[in-house]
This record gives structure tokens, C-alpha cells and sequence, in this order.
């Protein structure tokens, strides 16, 4: 296309104003959201696309639904095509149209100006249930997508601004919560209405021929940006290989992914051929969920001040052959993507980059192990769903910069908000014990990870259903350094009963929660980046004295404490370092 | 008599002076950062000799002296807090560090939380619980919070915060902890979540309550030296402290509360711009003030400022109600550069005030909007600050072209005017954040501009968002010292009391309300309010059952409770809900959170001296012209000196209006008339209006 010429500061302005309505579609969500999920933790993302479909802008609150909001886009487009009138809204939740996968509900309302449909409001994330055999979505024993969900092809939920009832109590009777699910739909509903008014504000301002023009240069500066920071990574082909726990089905089988990156020039391209295929549980990945996870690894290890948009994915290629467990095929469920497969293609991406651009690169984070649990509070006789957020582990180190504490996971970068816990137990009947930081938990390193934390909580009510979802209770699993850093211990959860007996707990598997029981996780830390003798002992000695590192593991760094009472030995300091 | 509002900012502490008759003087002096004392009495000094009084005699004749400080500002941002000793519930000891495990610039993997306000060593996890309901479920150990003081002394701890898992519906555990402290660290400055803060959400009160004990003994050691100092030299009136929510209060009540000040300048401007606004009969209004490196812009609608509980300085958050000022980084110091993208930006990197804008000639080699404004003409080289500071226009040229107009492969001009435009669409946003964003339109709303260079951004930016009226007062450049004289004695409490609103036990809220009134009424009573002065406005928050966040509504008038004040609140929250977020859902159960109490305690206000009218003709302020950048080209146009105006002076746009410390550019679309009180008025041409000036100079619209 070639498009007039335009003014550049009108161009900036115009993105500017984008960024700011897709903050405001958030900032609605954020206020009036019923499920924690959302309000609590901001698992959800919102976006805004020109007519053919490009993503044009974003705030991206979890990264990993970012990256795959252009395929649901693009597939409620194609599905109604002339039939998309002003006034209407659209839902979709199913992988196999373009969905990442189906706890994350899609809402999408068509923008019109002089009777011609121009942009796109988006606003999507995780509901309470979404139907199906799962707690909040996740169903460890699912063997296909049914046993998951009630799957949403693109249909339309407001049609010329009449809410469809047939529809929308239709999705109500088939989920365990509709309470929240009413509340929630109604919200997206309504934060799509704000990003309508926000673009339709523009386009009486600009005209659409500006606006278009604008969109156009907005995206190509961002590919001229990425593009230039593609060419600054050596040529090359990178390979590395990640694993999973299990699928939840097959417990002694561990999912392989591979990834091959090639750079060349200003092109960069992720294959993931080599992937084991579809697995029997809920691991598989759909496309948008992989290619949202590849880009995120990319995005996070560039300049962070470029926009995310349709421009600048442009440069990057990402190949997974269909039917593996990276492109899976019908009917192969896939809720857990989202967390263990996408953490594993992220970290599969930076072990490659880190082999190119070591300085840029971060080294792993905590993979993230979580029950969620659902039921009825007996105190109030409300319904409660959540997913136990507090569980989130340590981000990696990157040259400079020791890790995050309690940032986890990797998919949200640090997005994912940590519930309070005051309104935690006041929603759910639960009392929690222990919440705090949990000591020798980073990896060592010039630069250490960030620390996981020991989440213990005690059961109030008697037959809650609990699926514990996640990786990373495995050596193979737990978090690496980067650049001769260390990586984290395992995580580790236990199910302690009023009798004193405790259940190991696994991963991607049932329990049920009652009465006096206690639950414990104790989460990862993040990698550590460069020598750990090569960090200075007054850092060391600080984490130390804060109860953090204990003199074994100051063993690590080099570092010589005397166990009782916490002083340094210099000298033996200076022997082990030397 | 005289009343003094006093405003340390970064670089001058401004003085505004009036006197019975209404008459107000400006007076500006250096900032001095070690001891800011010595700012506030040269800037008095200063104001003594202008009335030709002695200092003394000048101070014995002062009754009242409102005072904006920076002081826990600066001790938050710079790290120089108190070292403060944190005590809370086992179990829980990170929960202050953790801040909700969020990284708000989610790509940026070069970067670091904001270093902890008390370090882990000093966070001292005691053996206590109290659940959601109030009930003691572990007792508190005495002797883990016996111990931990113990440390705290060793270790030369100056402030203790406590904050313990559902205070503030059991606050048992905090005070007794307290009393120990106390009894092993004599008078160490205690802050208790119960009396900050007492409210649901760990990390919020935590936070706050921890800010407070970190703020605390440098605001207490400055207000104390500063009283004594003051009383010594013979001042014998009030001294009252300008708080974050747009009130004041004692400096002993400040002093316990100092997380209160966080805002204590920049919350002045609503007030000032409220009374600007009232004097032409304007109620809702879009304050702003342009600084060297910052925009703060705020609303006030029927009069009353916005308030939010979401604030947070330096990364801290800060959940008591503040004014909701919405700050961004583009101030005149702000740089302009081109990304690698290829796109013109301006900010959020400043140049500061050393090495300043190019055109400074103080060797700053970045272009900032400054550069930009002095290239198209808005700024007169030879008049910057009164003439006190030549510009150097070929610096400015130099940075332009070699930072921006080559790589854009534009000219100067282009370039200059491109970065007008961009600071111009940043503040534009700004005022979208705390209008559009919030359900609002900008056009039902005046323009109160303050800051030196505001007025220089100001018509564009109003014509813009289609905004018809702008006022400048004249005491631009003073605008937080000028809202300091005209602020109430303004205290907020806070009751949490969770309940379906079917469900609300009224024996109970009433009670909430006669507590938290009690409370009120002792503080401004101890203040030396006496009871006609005094009003109380409840309000509660709200939320659709099962919502995580709340809406606050007004409620239960004078602390009244029945099925009529219900239903009332109940209407109230559902037009808010869909005002705010566009739905509201009539069927559905709602939900209390929190009672609230904003209890005022009207202080005596200045009156500001009318001047004598003149006609509509101003050509005897004109000084004469110059080429300015208007739209698409230069254009000669007149430049008026603003001192010589006078009421009923009106101009036409394009043209130039110049004090010292102001400038005021009215671009083509507006016109600009001087009002009686001296200030600056402009109106969109083609849209009927009055003459304000001559029209308001009949009746006295003063409060």
C-alpha cells in the first residue's frame, strides 16, 4: 500500500492515543471484574486491530494471551464476514478458531465509522469456568477438548446492540459460576464499549484516511526497530531442548520441546520442528499460544520500548509443524498452554538467544505450580474460583540485574498481580499460614535470581475440588542459570491432613480439599547470571544477614559464614574464592 | 494583619502574601534542601523589608501561615527516611517487599524495584492472629515483640511501623505490641495500621503504614524547628501544614500522620484553581501546572477535587486519599529525541535545571520543549525570568538540528514546532487520563493553567480538546502558594465494615459513623475549629457483589442510617458504576466496603483585592512586537506587558502577553481579556460570551 505522506508528529500523537485506549479498556476491566482472576491479578489483556485484522496496539497485562490475540481476531473476521453490523459484539473461545485456550474468553466489538467497518476493541481473559470437567478451566484428566470446556466458535453475543440472551444464557447454564461468568462478560462488554468510544474520538478528529495512514507508519517503524535489533544478533543457527513433568494422563512421560532459532540478517525464525507430537493431556499448545509465547521470549530480550504491534512481528517467523504438541490438531486438549508449554517454549527460546546475545538474555524463571480450587464457602454460601496466584516463583538474572522475588511466571513477566490476602481469605475459606519469601531459594550467580516463596494454607470447608496445574517439581524442570549462574531447587508441595499423615502432591493432578488440611508450596527461585564468586560479598553477606541465604548455600558464592553467628571469616573467604 | 502561603518546590519556595485589604505581594527565594528553614525566613525576611517592618514586628502581625512541604517527599524519593524497624504477624514478614510481585515495565529486564524501606533484618515477624471476623485465633507473643524492640534499639532504630493481619477489625494486637515498644524505646515514632490506615488490603496498609514511620522524624524535626524558630522570632498566629488531600492540619497532627504530605505542594493547585474558577462562576474545572520536569493536572468537578486511594510515590504505594493528580514526565526540561523507530519524542528524560535546556547556554546540548518554545518566537530571549536569564538562541538551533531536525531531515522550525506539538499531545493526554478516562468530556470543563510556561502550552492544547475557557491567574508562577491560603483543615477516616447492602446492620454503620464523627470532631476542636466551622460528609464504597474493586458514593448525610439513606446510596452507586465504566447492573446484589469521613474544619480566607477597571482597549500594555511561529508560519504579532493590564482589557489572538515569570501565547482562536482581579481570561472566538470582568465586578462571588 502505498499510503500519502503524513505528518510524523501526527503519527505520534495517534499512538500515543491508541496505547491510551487500550489502557482504558483495561482500566475498566481492572475496576469492575468480579472473578480475582481478573481484577486481582489482571489475567487479561487488551487490544485494538485495524480491518484487515492487525494487531495495532496493546496493553499487554499477561504477555502470553498478547501474542495470540491477532489469530482469534483474524478468525471471528473471516467467520462473519459481511455479516458484522455496528452494534455488535463477538465471543470465542475455542483453540481450534483461532482461541489460545478456552478459560481465556474473547470479546471482540466491530468500531464503525460512516458505515464502514475500521477497527476492532478486544478484551480478553481468564474466566472462573468456562463448563467442562476442570476447576477455573484446568482438568488434569482431560483426554480431549471436551472434557475441558464448553467450546465457543466465533458467534455473536450483542447483535446491533441487543444483548442475544438465547446465546448468552445458553454459555450461563453450561459454567458452575455464572454469577462471576454473568459479571465478567458483561464487563468485557463494556470495556470494549469504552475502546469503541476512545476510536470512534479519533476517527472524528483524524478521518479514517489519516488514522489508516498513521496505523500503517506506527507499524512499520516498529518493524524498522525490530529489524534493526534482529541485525545486531550474530548470524547463526541456535538449538536447545526444554522439558515438561507430564501431561497428566501419561505421569512417567516427559514432553520434549526443541527449538531451532536461525538468524539471518534482519530476519529471525523459531522452528520447533523436532517437538514430541500432540500428547493425550492437556499440555498441547495451539498455535496462538505457541507463536504469543516465541514472540514474548523475542520481545523480552530487545528494547523494551518498542511497540508491540502487527509491524513488528513482522521479521519474525515461527514454524511448528501441525500435530505436535506445539500445533496440535482436533480434538487434543490444551488448557495448561498457557503456563507449562508456554513456559517451555519461552525458556526454549532464551536458551537459544542466550547462545547469541548472553548479555541480553535472561536466565530462567520459576516455572509456576498452582492449584486452583473452586466450591461453595459454607460461611456465606457464596460461590468461590480462584487460582492460587500466591504460589508465584522467582524471575531469572540478566547481566546487571539479580532476578525478581515472587515475579513468576515467565508468561506474565511480571504482569500477573499477587492476590492480597486479606481479601483472599475473605472470598474463600481458607487460612493462610504462611506467605513469605523462602530462604536459599535464587540461584546463585554473579547476579542472583529472584526468591520463590513457602505459601502454606489451611482448609475451612470440607470437599473443595482442587486441580493442581504447573511444572517444575522435577530436577529437569526446575529453573537453569545463564552465562556460568546457577539454577533454582524444585519446587515442592505437600498435603498435610488433621491426623499428621501428608500426601505428596504432584503436578497436573486431582485432590480433594477438606476440612483441617494444610497445603504447602514451596516455589522456585529464579536462575542466577554469570559466576557466583564473582558477586561481592557484601551483597552476598546482605542476603545473609536477612535470613535469605544460610551459610551452607553462601558455600555457593564462595562465601564463608560462620553458622552461628553469621559472621564472615575473611580469610576462609578468600581461600575458597581464590 | 497579613496571611502567608508558603511552597518549597525543587529550586524557588514561593511566598504569597496578602493583607487585610486584600492586596497580595509574591515573594520568591532560593530552596535551600538541607534545612529548608532558611528559605522559608529569607523568603519572609524578604517579604518584611517589602512591607517596610521590622522582622519581628512583621511576624508579630502574621495570623496565619499555611506551609506546603517537600519534606517527606524528598526523604521518600531520595532514600533519606528514618531508619525504621518493622514489626507485623508471623508467616508474613515479606509481604511489604513483595509489592504484590509486579514489574510495571513488563519488558524491561535491565531494571530494579524501588530498594526496600526497611530491610528484611528489620522486619520483625511476631507470633499473633486475628481472622476476617475479629477473633483471636493465636494470642500475640509479648516477648517476640519485646525482642524485636530490643534490636530495633540496638540498632538505633528512629521509627517503628506495626501493621498486623485484620487490624483494623481487631486492633487489640497493634496497641498492646505499641505499649511495648514504648516501654523498651521510650518516645521512638510509632505508626500503627490501625490509626493510618484501617483498612482491608495487606500490602496497601503496610505500605502506608510503613511510609508514615519512614516520613515520620524528619517531618517532625523540621515542623518542630520550624515552629520554634518562627514563635522565636515573634511570630504568635497559626501554622498549618498542607496535606496530600487538598486540606491542612496541625503540625502536631501532621507530625503523627506524615505519610499525609507525600503530595503537600502540587495538592494546592486544585484548591487555588477552584477558587480562580469560582471567581468567574466556573465549577468544573482541569487544573494544570507546567514545571521544569513535570505536568500535573488534576479535576475538580462541581467544585470539589477528585480524591483517590491508588497513589503511590517513588514506586511506594500510598493507598490514603490523596488528591488525584495525575503527573507526567513532560515539563520544560523535557528532551526530545528521535527513536530508532524513526519517531519524534519528547521526554520523560528531563535536562533538569543543571545543565538545563540548551538554550540555558549551562552546556546542555539536548533539545527540550523549552529550546522549541524560544525557536518559534514564544519566549523572548532577553525577557526570561524578568531578563534575570539571557537565552541563547543558537544553542537551541544547535541542539535541534543536530538531535532532531537532521534526523528527521527536517528544518529547525519543523523540528521546534514538532516538539511543541508532541509536549503539547503528552499534556493533551494528560488531561484525557483524569477526564476521558474517567467518563468525563473536557469541554464541560475550564482550563486553570499554572507554572511559568503552562500558559505558553495552554490555548493549543485547549483548542485541541474543543476546551472554550482558560483562565491564567495572575499569580501564575505562586498558583500552590496561592491554594494554600485558601485551604480547609481537612482530616479523612475510614471504617471498614464488609456487608451486602440488604444486610447492613443500621445500629452498627450508625455507630461506625458516631465513631469516626467523635474522632473528628476532637481533632478540629484541638485544633482550635470551633463547632459552627465544622462539616462532615460520609461517604461509602461500594461494589457489585463479588466485584473486587469499589466505587465511593456519597451516603448516610450527617451520619444518619435507615432503609431511606440505603436505598439513597444503592441509586448513587448504580449512576456512578455507569457513569465510570459504561453499564451498571440494576438486579445485582451490592456489596459495603467502607464507610468513610471527610470532616472540614472552614478556615478564614483571604480576600484578594479588586483592581480599578479600564475600557477594552489595551494599548497601553502593548511593548511591542515580535515574529512568532502560529499555525503554519511566522507571524509578527504584539507583545502586551501583563503588569500594565488592566480589568477589561481584552486582546485578540494571535498575540503575546508577557510578566516575568509568565507567558501567556493566545493563539488565533481565542481572545484574552484581564479580569478584576488582574488574572487572564481566554475565550474561544465565535462563541458569545460576557464580559466577566465587568459583569462579576457587580457582585461578589468570594466563599
Amino acid at each position: 500500500m502505498n499510503a500519502a505522506p503524513i505528518d510524523p508528529v501526527v503519527v505520534s500523537v495517534i499512538g500515543n492515543r491508541l496505547d491510551a485506549i487500550t489502557k482504558e479498556i483495561g482500566e475498566t476491566m481492572l475496576r469492575t471484574s468480579r472473578s480475582p482472576i481478573f481484577s486481582e491479578a489482571r489475567d487479561f489483556v487488551t487490544a485494538l486491530f485495524d480491518r484487515h485484522c492487525n494487531l495495532v496496539a496493546q496493553t499487554h497485562y499477561i504477555p502470553v494471551i498478547g501474542g495470540s490475540t491477532p489469530f482469534g481476531q483474524r478468525a471471528i473476521s473471516e467467520a462473519f464476514g459481511d455479516d458484522i453490523h455496528e452494534g455488535d459484539v463477538f465471543i470465542l473461545n475455542d483453540p481450534y478458531h483461532g482461541n489460545n485456550h478456552p478459560p481465556d474468553i474473547t470479546i471482540t466489538r466491530p468500531v464503525f465509522w460512516e458505515n464502514r467497518l475500521c477497527f476492532w476493541a478486544m478484551a480478553k481473559g481468564h474466566h472462573a469456568d468456562v463448563g467442562g470437567g476442570g476447576v477455573v478451566g484446568y482438568n488434569p484428566a482431560s483426554r480431549d477438548i471436551w472434557d475441558e470446556s464448553l467450546r465457543l466458535p466465533p458467534l455473536k453475543l450483542v447483535d446491533a446492540g441487543r444483548l442475544r440472551k438465547d446465546v448468552f444464557d445458553m454459555i450461563l447454564l453450561n459454567v458452575r459460576v455464572p454469577f462471576l461468568v454473568d459479571g465478567d462478560l458483561k464487563c468485557q462488554i463494556g470495556a470494549t464499549a469504552i475502546g469503541e468510544r476512545g476510536v470512534k474520538g479519533l476517527l472524528q478528529k483524524y478521518g479514517l484516511e489519516t488514522l489508516d495512514t498513521a496505523v500503517e507508519e506506527l507499524l512499520k517503524a516498529s518493524e524498522t526497530q525490530v529489524r534493526r535489533e534482529i541485525a545486531r544478533i550474530p548470524d547463526g543457527v541456535y538449538e536447545s531442548e526444554r522439558q515438561i513433568d507430564h501431561d497428566g494422563i501419561d505421569k512417567n512421560r516427559m514432553p520434549t520441546i526443541c527449538c531451532k532459532m536461525t538468524v539471518k540478517g534482519e530476519e529471525l525464525t523459531f522452528d520447533f520442528t523436532g517437538s514430541d507430537d500432540q500428547v493425550r493431556g492437556y499440555l498441547n499448545s495451539p498455535i496462538a499460544n505457541t507463536v504469543g509465547a516465541a514472540h514474548l521470549a523475542l520481545f523480552a530480550c530487545i528494547n523494551p520500548d518498542i511497540r508491540y504491534n502487527g509491524g513488528a512481528i513482522r521479521p519474525v517467523t515461527v514454524i511448528a509443524p501441525v500435530g505436535s504438541i506445539v500445533n496440535p490438531v482436533a480434538p487434543a486438549p490444551c488448557t495448561a498452554c498457557t503456563v507449562p508449554t508456554a513456559e517451555t517454549i519461552v525458556e526454549t527460546c532464551w536458551l537459544t538467544l542466550a547462545q547469541a546475545i548472553p548479555s541480553q538474555t535472561q536466565a530462567l524463571w520459576a516455572r509456576w505450580c498452582a492449584p486452583a480450587t473452586m466450591g461453595i464457602d459454607p460461611r456465606t454460601g457464596r460461590f468461590f474460583a480462584d487460582i492460587h496466584f500466591i504460589s508465584k516463583g522467582g524471575g531469572g538474572a540478566t547481566q546487571g540485574y539479580d532476578g525478581w522475588d515472587h515475579i513468576g511466571t515467565v508468561v506474565c513477566l511480571g504482569g500477573l498481580r499477587s492476590p492480597d490476602p486479606e481479601l483472599h481469605e475473605l472470598v474463600s475459606p481458607y487460612l493462610l499460614l504462611d506467605y513469605e519469601y523462602l530462604p536459599d531459594s535464587a540461584g546463585a550467580g554473579q547476579w542472583r535470581g529472584g526468591f520463590g516463596v513457602r505459601y502454606r494454607w489451611k482448609v475451612l470447608a470440607d470437599g473443595i475440588p482442587c486441580a493442581n496445574f504447573g511444572s517444575g517439581l522435577r530436577p529437569e524442570t526446575a529453573p537453569l542459570g545463564i552465562a556460568g549462574g546457577k539454577g533454582s531447587p524444585p519446587y515442592r508441595l505437600s498435603l498435610t491432613h488433621p491426623d499428621g499423615s501428608v500426601d505428596p502432591v504432584d503436578c497436573n493432578s486431582f485432590y480433594t480439599l477438606n476440612k483441617g488440611d494444610i497445603f504447602e508450596i514451596c516455589s522456585s527461585g529464579g536462575g542466577g547470571f554469570g559466576n557466583p564468586f564473582d558477586r561481592p560479598v557484601s551483597k552476598v553477606m546482605t542476603d545473609v544477614r536477612n535470613g535469605l541465604l544460610s551459610p551452607e548455600r553462601a558455600a555457593d558464592y564462595g562465601v564463608v559464614v560462620d553458622p552461628k553467628t553469621l559472621a564472615l571469616d575473611e580469610a576462609a573467604t578468600a581461600r575458597a574464592r581464590a | 494583619m497579613y496571611r502567608i502561603g508558603i511552597d518549597v518546590g525543587g529550586t524557588f519556595t514561593d511566598f504569597l502574601v496578602t493583607d487585610q485589604s486584600g492586596e497580595s505581594r509574591i515573594f520568591k527565594s532560593p530552596t535551600t534542601p538541607r534545612d529548608p528553614t532558611e528559605g522559608v525566613f529569607e523568603g519572609l525576611k524578604s517579604a518584611a523589608e517589602s512591607y517596610n517592618l521590622d522582622f519581628a514586628q512583621f511576624l508579630g502581625q502574621v495570623e496565619t501561615i499555611v506551609h506546603g512541604t517537600t519534606i517527606t517527599t524528598n526523604a521518600t524519593l531520595t532514600g533519606k527516611g528514618a531508619k525504621t524497624g518493622f514489626i507485623t504477624t508471623q508467616g508474613f514478614r515479606d509481604i511489604l517487599n513483595m509489592r504484590r510481585g509486579l514489574r510495571e515495565h513488563q519488558y524491561d529486564s535491565k531494571s530494579a524495584p524501588p530498594p526496600p524501606l526497611v530491610p528484611r533484618h528489620l522486619i520483625a515477624a511476631v507470633h499473633e492472629r486475628i481472622d476476617c471476623d475479629g477473633n483471636v485465633i493465636a494470642p500475640l507473643n509479648e516477648e517476640d515483640v519485646r525482642s524485636a524492640a530490643r534490636q530495633f534499639k540496638a540498632e538505633n532504630v528512629e521509627a517503628v511501623a506495626i501493621s498486623f493481619l485484620w487490624s483494623f477489625i481487631n486492633p487489640a494486637h497493634e496497641r498492646r505490641a505499641a505499649e511495648i515498644v514504648r516501654e523498651e524505646m521510650g518516645d521512638v515514632y510509632l505508626s500503627l495500621s490501625c490509626e493510618v490506615l484501617p483498612q482491608i488490603r495487606l500490602y496497601e496498609r503496610h505500605s502506608t503504614t510503613v511510609l508514615n514511620a519512614y516520613s515520620g522524624p524528619p517531618l517532625a524535626r523540621y515542623l518542630g524547628s520550624l515552629e520554634a524558630a518562627l514563635n522565636k522570632a515573634g511570630f504568635k498566629g497559626v501554622l498549618l501544614i498542607m496535606q496530600s488531600n487538598g486540606g491542612v492540619m496541625s503540625p502536631q497532627m501532621t507530625s503523627r500522620f506524615a505519610v499525609n504530605t507525600l503530595l503537600s505542594g502540587p495538592a494546592a493547585g486544585p484548591i487555588a484553581g477552584i477558587h480562580y474558577g469560582r471567581n468567574h462562576g466556573v465549577d468544573n474545572i482541569i487544573s494544570c501546572d507546567l514545571g521544569g520536569t513535570s505536568f500535573d493536572v488534576s479535576l475538580v468537578r462541581n467544585g470539589v477535587p477528585v480524591v483517590s486511594s491508588e497513589g503511590s510515590v517513588g514506586g511506594y504505594r500510598v493507598a490514603v486519599p490523596m488528591l488525584d493528580i495525575h503527573t507526567v514526565g513532560a515539563g520544560g526540561g523535557s528532551i526530545a529525541w528521535v527513536d530508532d523507530g524513526g519517531l519524534l519524542r519528547v521526554g520523560p528524560q528531563s535536562a533538569g535545571a543543571d545543565p538545563g535546556p540548551a538554550c540555558y547556554g549551562k552546556g546542555g546540548e539536548n533539545p527540550t520543549t523549552t529550546d522549541a518554545d524560544l525557536i518559534l518566537g514564544y519566549l523572548d530571549p532577553n525577557y526570561f525570568h524578568g531578563g534575570k536569564l539571557t537565552l541563547d538562541v543558537a544553542a537551541a538551533e544547535r541542539a535541534i538540528k543536530t538531535k532532531v531536525a537532521d534526523p528527521l531531515g527536517i528544518d529547525v522550525v519543523a523540528a521546534a514546532d514538532g516538539i511543541y506539538r508532541i509536549t503539547n499531545a503528552l499534556m493533551g493526554a494528560a488531561i484525557g487520563v483524569v477526564s476521558v478516562q474517567r467518563g468525563l468530556d473536557p469541554r464541560e470543563f475550564a482550563l486553570v493553567v499554572a507554572g511559568g510556561a503552562g500558559p505558553i502550552h495552554a490555548s493549543p492544547i485547549a483548542e485541541e480538546l474543543g476546551i472554550e475557557t482558560i483562565l491564567v491567574p495572575r499569580e501564575s508562577s505562586v498558583f500552590c502558594a496561592a491554594g494554600m491560603l485558601l485551604s480547609d483543615l481537612k482530616h479523612d477516616y475510614v471504617r471498614t465494615y464488609p456487608v451486602e447492602v440488604s444486610k447492613i446492620d443500621h445500629d452498627r454503620a450508625r455507630s461506625l459513623c458516631t465513631e469516626v464523627s467523635h474522632e473528628a470532631m476532637t481533632t478540629l476542636r484541638s485544633e482550635g475549629i470551633p463547632d459552627e466551622r465544622i462539616t462532615l460528609a460520609f461517604a461509602a464504597d461500594l461494589r457489585y457483589l463479588g466485584q473486587f474493586n469499589e466505587v465511593g458514593v456519597q451516603a448516610f448525610d450527617g451520619g444518619h442510617v435507615d432503609a431511606k439513606a440505603v436505598q439513597q446510596m444503592i441509586q448513587a452507586f448504580h449512576q456512578r458504576h455507569d457513569s465510570l465504566f459504561g453499564y451498571s447492573m440494576p438486579e445485582a446484589p451490592i456489596e459495603l466496603i467502607n464507610i468513610r469521613l471527610t470532616a472540614r474544619g472552614t478556615t478564614e480566607k483571604p480576600r484578594f483585592k479588586e483592581m480599578k477597571g479600564g475600557g477594552s482597549d489595551a494599548r497601553h500594555a502593548r511593548k511591542g512586537s515580535r515574529r512568532a511561529y502560529f499555525g503554519k508560519g511566522f507571524l509578527e504579532v504584539d507583545v502586551y506587558d501583563g503588569l500594565k493590564m488592566e480589568p477589561g482589557n481584552m486582546i485578540t489572538g494571535p498575540a503575546i502577553v508577557e510578566q516575568p515569570t509568565t507567558t501567556i501565547i493566545i493563539t488565533a482562536g481565542y481572545d484574552l481579556v484581564c479580569d478584576r482581579y488582574g488574572n487572564y481570561v481566554l475565550h474561544a472566538k465565535g462563541r458569545p460570551h460576557h464580559e466577566p470582568a465587568l459583569e462579576l465586578a457587580s457582585k461578589e462571588t468570594i466563599r
